[in-house]
């Protein structure tokens, strides 16, 4: 009985050392693992969560708690679920960091189970960590980044399975961190070398699945921006590029927008890779469409030309989704209060942002 | 400025100390302390309050001082300070000590407005806070090994302290500009051992007044730095220096004398002034930048040489490197 027990024990650390070889992309060796768990665990050697939470000081029942020292941080509380108390342990470098130097700092996810801590599961080398929540399933999501290099790193993040307690890859990010508003998954960027341009790619979102691919929004350090979205009526994937007459990232007020349309041929040099920045313009795989030119009229000198209006005009999608929070359900936008925009050119285009426009409906 | 005659003020019980025993209680519920921390301490964050917790009072006695924010973080409003209570652990935690007020630290908590310094030899920890009026209201308390409380220091409020070896350093903000001055440092502030000023005359030209007693004179004299060429990167500089009786103007420099430097490669900001002051009055390089013992620093800053010539004072303290006197 004894042997049985034993082998099932040495079954139990086997499957979690594979698995946690499998979660980490390092080649880390299990007994270098092994080692960053016994590291992990003389950080938690101090935490012994009370029995009975003075909880009822605070707005939740056991609020999640941080400890930092010069060792690591660690989390821990209710962090996934009521019922069990979790920690997760990042363990600082192995030694301070020389400028430019990005060493690991590695992740390991344990349980508080009959008075002491259990190893759960090895994330590797993983921080900058955050923790957010939905009311929908799954609930519970982990983010975090490494950087590898100045202009290189990645960002991962995981869920929280409920029926096996562990965290479970969700390979939604190719690159940079995601958010989740409602029924969307918005990727954003990384971090790689352009740092001023603010790229989001926005998903359909469902029961943890990323969905279908809907719209880009793309806007630069000096004030351009496009939309790129699968148009409504000819459901080929078009791109429409505002360029005009900025200073300071600023619309010059009265100065034309010259607005170009194009077909863009593939879609995956939108989605998923990394944005050519500067080369959508110009892109030999798109094809020119339509070609116009608008002048948004009542914008004072100091606002930037309506990036997010256009995004709503084109798409048909909530702005908020531009907003960088975490949002459980999106509230309806705002009632529409068009800017005043003339354009000349294209028919389609003029027709587009024509206002006002009666009964005004989402594509 | 009077060291050590700033009243010891013991903080007001406050109106709400029931409540602020159990935040600063349920802050620290699942520690339990195995072993000594060392040196470095834990912090601890959980909701609006913080901690730090280790060997505070630099014993083997493990405590928690715990910052309980009443207020929250609200966005937009000006935050309240904070309430420093102290902890001991004794199979437990056990309130000891409402210390009084300190500032908020930032809503993401990386800012910390409140620290513990610590004093290489003879070991001893310094809580250390400005409280949230502009930065001027300096407050101090020694983590007293002997009670196991935090006693008020009675330094200066109106000044920022520092430590280092056996000096002590105020750096306290006149009309202008920022003063230093270092003291000689047993239990309390002693003999003051040198002050001085920076002066910006213009984008890159700065003048440095220092303040020092004149043993021959017996009076109080003070040495005026001026850098004359210095280009970033160079390894060559030129300083002028100025000798006036404390309380004489000294508006249009007079050049007493003139140092060349040759320098290592290596941080080339304010290395003359610090050469200038180590040589006048023996203080390190963290006491002269207003550093703690703990803190890191590249240290004094030596050139290959300094040439000096003019007053022949000058020539004898600042020439280096030391040319020993022979024996008559």
């Amino acid at each position: 009985m004894c042997q049985i027990l034993r082998c099932f024990a040495f079954c139990v650390v086997a499957f979690g050392i594979c698995s946690a070889v499998f979660a980490g992309d390092e080649d880390l060796s299990a007994k270098q693992i092994e080692k960053i768990e016994m590291k992990s665990l003389s950080l938690l050697r101090d935490v012994m969560p009370a029995s009975s939470p003075m909880g009822f000081l605070h707005k939740q029942s056991r609020p999640l708690k941080i400890m930092k020292t010069p060792e690591g941080t660690v989390w821990w509380g209710n962090l996934f679920t009521k019922e069990e108390i979790v920690a997760l342990v990042n363990l600082a470098p192995a030694h301070e960091e020389e400028p430019g130097e990005h060493l690991p700092r590695y992740l390991s996810f344990f349980a508080w189970q009959k008075g002491k801590w259990v190893f759960r599961q090895f994330l590797g080398n993983v921080y900058n960590l955050g923790l957010n929540y939905r009311n929908d399933v799954p609930s519970s999501f982990l983010q975090g980044s490494r950087r590898i290099g100045r202009n290189t790193g990645d960002h991962l993040s995981w869920y929280y399975d409920v029926k096996t307690g562990r965290l479970i890859r969700t390979h939604f990010e190719n690159w940079g961190p995601f958010r989740l508003a409602g029924n969307y998954l918005c990727l954003t960027r990384g971090f790689e070398a352009h740092l001023h341009d603010a790229t989001i790619w926005i998903y359909e979102y469902k029961d943890g699945r990323k969905g279908e691919f809907l719209a880009r929004f793309h806007s630069r350090d000096d004030g351009s921006s496009d939309v790129v979205f699968r148009d409504h009526k000819s459901h080929k994937m078009v791109g429409w590029y505002f360029n005009g007459s900025y200073k300071n990232g600023n619309y010059e007020n009265g100065n034309p927008i010259s607005v170009n349309v194009r077909e863009i041929k593939d879609i995956d040099n939108l989605v998923g890779a990394k944005i050519r920045v500067g080369d959508d313009y110009d892109d030999e795989e798109s094809r020119q469409i339509m070609r116009g030119e608008m002048v948004v009229e009542g914008v004072d000198y100091a606002e930037s030309i309506p990036s997010a209006e256009f995004f709503e005009i084109l798409t048909g999608l909530n702005p908020g989704l531009l907003d960088t929070e975490w949002q459980n359900e999106l509230s309806a936008p705002p009632p529409l209060k068009r800017s005043n925009i003339s354009v000349t050119g294209n028919p389609e285009i003029v027709k587009r942002f024509q206002w006002p426009k009666e009964n005004h409906k989402t594509p | 400025m009077v060291i050590g005659a700033e009243v010891k003020r013991v903080p007001e019980k406050p109106k709400n100390l029931e409540l602020l025993k159990k935040r600063a209680l349920a802050a620290m519920e699942d520690i339990a302390p195995n072993e000594t921390r060392g040196k470095g301490f834990a912090k601890i964050i959980v909701g609006d309050d913080h901690a730090l917790w280790g060997n505070i009072f630099a014993d083997s006695q493990i405590a928690a001082l715990v910052a309980v924010n009443l207020q929250g973080h609200p966005e937009n409003k000006r935050r309240e300070d904070e309430n420093l209570c102290l902890l001991l652990w004794s199979h437990g935690w056990k309130f000891y000590q409402y210390v009084g007020k300190v500032s908020p630290y930032s809503n993401d908590f990386k800012e910390t407005d409140w620290m513990i310094n610590q004093r290489e030899s003879p070991r001893e920890n310094y809580v250390l806070s400005s409280l949230d009026d502009g930065g001027e209201n300096h407050l101090s308390w020694l983590c007293d090994p002997k009670t196991h409380t935090l006693i008020p220091t009675g330094w200066p409020k109106d000044a920022l302290p520092s430590i280092s070896g056996n000096t002590i350093t105020f750096i306290q903000r006149n009309k202008k500009n920022l003063v230093y001055s270092i003291y000689q440092l047993t239990d309390q502030p002693g003999k003051r051992i040198v002050s001085f000023h920076d002066e910006i005359l213009d984008f890159d030209s700065i003048k440095t007044a220092i303040s020092i007693w004149d043993s021959h004179l017996k009076k109080m004299v003070v040495w005026h730095i001026l850098s004359k060429s210095h280009r970033p990167g160079s390894d060559v500089e030129l300083c002028s220096l100025c000798k006036n009786e404390e309380g004489i103007d000294n508006e249009n420099f007079r050049q007493d004398a003139v140092i060349e430097f040759t320098w290592r490669k290596g941080p080339d900001y304010a290395r003359a002034k610090e050469y200038v002051l180590w040589q006048l009055s023996g203080a390190s390089s963290h006491a002269i930048n207003g550093r703690w013992d703990e803190e890191k620093e590249n240290g004094m800053r030596i050139p290959i040489s300094a040439k000096v010539t003019g007053l022949p004072e000058a020539v004898e303290l600042f020439t280096w490197p030391k040319v020993e006197k022979k024996a008559e």
